[in-house]
């Protein structure tokens, strides 16, 4: 054991021998009680190790909220069950609606002329006039929800 | 003829940390609970000492303990103990925070430390050696704060401290002098500019 080895074994772990590396402790304590240079370099890092423990270990600590750490997916299943459901309801009816969109509904004229008002006699109710009924039929055809249909909506 | 019957080795008890992590990766979430509080506490003493900033250092101890879950199946006790796993994250994600911010430490703030000490004198020096080393400690690279903060208040030995900062321990060894002999130096000039 030198004394630049021993000094800086001292400088980087301190005064106390436990920390020391283990192979190097015996020599290095035999070396501290002949040696005042090193007595001297141990006391002074003996101030330095209670200064930097206090410093380690002075931090105010707190508790985290575990379940607030975990993801979303985790969410129970029983909780997260109804509002699938509802979504998948409003989704029947779009698909339904859609459906009916892209295939037509029957009966339903091809290219309906557009309805305006000089089509319709003064003379007639509102909704007589045979070219408004047919459109109006379909309309509500698509739109009106059945009973089930207005369970989800 | 005489059978001889071996006597069966044991199987390797793994350390409870271990053991809470195999349930963690089960989705074992009362497991979590327990693993959140047995590392929520050396986490923030390691981020808020290496940061020097504590609402940065909580942000990371969050951010540590949310991946022991989310990341829990790449866990391989076979490479290392959870401590050491999670220190090593705590460590990274430290360090790419300080790259991504720089934050500024306040100095000053190191005046507003509060103080256990008993007499108003005592009290005083207390303060004055607290605040000189909060200075100092401000001056040094986030590396070597982690390393003294592993080496001073959790009383890791140079081989562990290598193993979160992914070097050698020699490499270590010379971090830990070179932090130690700075922080003397730096508390020695603030000593003399106030004399």
């Amino acid at each position: 054991m030198t004394r630049e080895r021993a000094l800086e074994i001292v400088g980087a772990y301190g005064a106390d021998p436990a920390r020391w590396p283990a192979a190097e402790r015996t020599a290095l304590l035999a070396l501290a009680a002949q040696d005042a240079d090193v007595a001297t370099a141990m006391a002074e890092a003996r101030e330095l190790d209670a200064m930097l423990g206090d410093w380690a270990g002075d931090v105010p600590l707190r508790q985290f909220e575990a379940q607030a750490l975990l993801p979303a997916r985790t969410v129970p299943v029983a909780a997260s069950r109804r509002p699938f459901l509802r979504w998948a309801g409003g989704g029947a009816v779009a698909a339904a609606f859609a459906t009916v969109l892209v295939l037509g509904v029957p009966g339903m004229p091809p290219e309906p002329q557009p309805r305006t008002a000089t089509n319709v006699s003064p003379e007639l109710p509102l909704g007589s006039a045979s070219d408004s009924t047919e459109p109006l039929d379909g309309f509500a055809l698509i739109f009106t929800p059945t009973a089930d249909e207005e369970e989800l909506i | 003829m005489v059978m001889t019957v071996q006597p069966v080795p044991p199987p390797a008890v793994p350390d409870t940390l271990s053991a809470l992590m195999l349930r963690v990766q089960g989705g074992d979430q009362a497991a979590f609970t327990m693993l959140v509080r047995a590392l929520e506490g050396p986490g923030l003493r390691l981020a808020d000492r290496t940061l020097h900033d504590r609402a940065a250092a909580e942000d990371v101890v969050q951010t540590a303990l949310s991946r022991l879950w989310t990341m829990a199946d790449r866990f391989d006790a076979g490479r290392g103990s959870v401590s050491s796993w999670y220190r090593r994250m705590i460590v990274n994600l430290c360090l790419d925070r300080h790259r991504a911010r720089r934050p500024m430490v306040a100095i000053e703030e190191a005046t507003e430390l509060p103080s256990q000490a008993a007499s108003p004198e005592a009290e005083a020096i207390d303060n004055d050696q607290k605040r000189r080393l909060m200075a100092a400690m401000a001056q040094l690279a986030p590396r070597q704060r982690a390393a003294l903060a592993m080496f001073h208040g959790e009383g890791l030995s140079v081989a562990e401290i290598a193993a979160a900062l992914e070097a050698t321990p020699k490499a270590i060894e010379g971090l830990l002098g070179r932090a130690r002999m700075e922080i003397k130096a730096l508390i020695m000039a603030q000593e003399e500019e106030t004399q």
